[in-house]
């Protein structure tokens, strides 16, 4: 008995030559899937209706014929190119709406643009930043950003366009990550992280804190670099901080702030377990240095 | 409504299952490919929200739907197939010889059985799937699937001479 075959009880084997033979047989079917799903587009194209127009010839109709296409042109040029920007500061977090309904919420300094006269015929939205997205169920959605696109199959998802490169992480669905090298689908709990020079890599995700848990106020880092952790501090409570220590930057963090406190506060939470010293120097200023 | 991206997902993944499905109990390539095509055509102009397991469970019942609708329409009141038959894959010139051997009684044997018994062990053997998978698919419950595992066995072992 071969043991790939254990999911069928002993009792219900042939002898090992005959279960031998018949392992090889297979359906004799002269069309491959392909051959057929290529049929089954035409089919798939017709079975939604196409609105033709109907044109008369009578002559004073035509005129007003060419006349409602030049206002249908001018409109829809219109409609292409009429763009609405949303975009978030430093310090800020906002929600927005698009046309379908769907829900995008961004964090700081994140921008978001997209055609509203023009949703109908492609949701399409481009972005740069870090947002999660709640998508209405439709037609693809897509999201371009510099580092690469996010095409959804399915429903919410966040996506991170910034300096440590473009990492999307689906919560529900199905969601498609491409860029120029490549492209993963991804399902729930999976995660894609690409650089500008790499192909979208795919990985399972125990925890989803640490990419969604943002929209709630709540920052997890694990073993994060020193700093990317800056960074969204920086991002978070509108501050800059300058490293007067170089030695720092090998450090890596593992914990987590909560937006709603306010900057002073986290910073001393974080300097005490990370042995750092934040010293202010001026407005919304501070120096990063080693504590002794 | 179901995305184009999101529906090509389901035809690649289920496509071979339901088409093989609907030839174990015809036996009829022909018929087999048109139904299939038919099933995911009406997949697709339905409203449905795609869940792995359940847009399977769907598709499973649609073909089942699709094949009944099939018999009624060409008024098939006898369930027994006229014949089923495989193609073999391997270069072994013994091997095939033995199966030249084989293959009629195979098939006859299989042509035979009733539909449900058919279905069940051809799942088993051609698709690789645990008893618990096929329950699933056809809604019966493990209990049922072996004992029609049993009934196949039982009859195979006497028709083809075998252990």
């Amino acid at each position: 008995m071969s043991s790939e075959r254990d999911h069928i009880n002993p009792e219900h084997q042939l002898d090992e030559a005959t279960e031998n033979l018949l392992k090889q047989t297979r359906l004799p079917f002269k069309k491959s899937k392909d051959e057929l799903w290529k049929e089954m587009q035409l089919k798939m194209a017709t079975s939604k209706p196409k609105k033709e127009p109907i044109v008369r010839s009578l002559s004073w109709y035509s005129y007003a014929v060419a006349a409602s296409i030049a206002v249908l042109m001018v409109s829809g040029l219109f409609a292409r190119l009429y763009t609405v920007d949303v975009s978030s500061f430093q310090g800020e977090k906002l929600a927005t709406v698009l046309p379908d309904g769907s829900e995008v919420t961004l964090n700081a300094a994140s921008e978001l643009s997209y055609h509203p006269y023009w949703w109908w015929a492609n949701r399409e939205v481009n972005f740069e930043g870090e947002g999660f997205f709640n998508v209405e169920k439709g037609s693809d959605f897509t999201v371009k950003s510099a580092n690469g696109t996010t095409t959804v199959l399915g429903t919410s998802f966040n996506i991170k366009s910034r300096w440590e490169g473009y990492i999307v992480y689906c919560k529900t669905g199905l969601v498609q990550v491409s860029n120029a090298r490549g492209s993963v689908v991804l399902k729930p709990n999976e995660l894609a992280v690409s650089m500008i020079n790499t192909a979208p890599k795919k990985s399972v995700v125990e925890d989803e804190a640490p990419f969604t848990g943002w929209v709630d106020g709540k920052f997890t880092f694990t073993a994060s670099p020193i700093h990317l952790v800056l960074k969204e501090l920086e991002l978070q409570y509108d501050i800059q901080f300058k490293v007067t220590d170089k030695s720092i930057s090998k450090m890596t963090y593992s914990g987590y702030f909560d937006s709603v406190a306010d900057a002073d506060t986290v910073l001393r939470i974080i300097g005490q377990s990370m042995r750092l010293r934040f010293v202010k120097t001026g407005e919304d200023k501070y120096s990063v240095s080693q504590a002794n | 409504m179901v995305s184009e991206r999101e529906f090509k997902y389901c035809y690649d993944e289920y496509f071979d299952a339901i088409r093989s499905y609907i030839y174990y109990r015809s036996g009829d390539d022909e018929l087999s490919s048109d139904l299939t095509q038919e099933v995911f055509l009406r997949l697709f102009e339905k409203d449905f929200e795609f869940i792995e397991s359940k847009t399977k469970n769907l598709l499973y019942s649609m073909a089942n739907q699709a094949f009944l609708m099939h018999l009624r329409s060409k008024k098939v009141s006898d369930k027994h197939l006229q014949s089923i038959e495989f193609t073999y894959e391997t270069e072994d010139p013994q091997q095939q010889l033995q199966y030249a051997e084989l293959k009629k009684d195979y098939e006859t044997t299989l042509a035979e059985l009733p539909e449900g018994q058919r279905v069940v062990f051809l799942m088993s053997r051609l698709e690789d799937l645990t008893y618990k998978e096929i329950a699933g698919r056809l809604g019966l419950s493990v209990k049922a699937v072996e004992k029609r595992m049993s009934l196949v066995l039982k009859e195979l072992r006497i028709k083809l001479k075998v252990g």
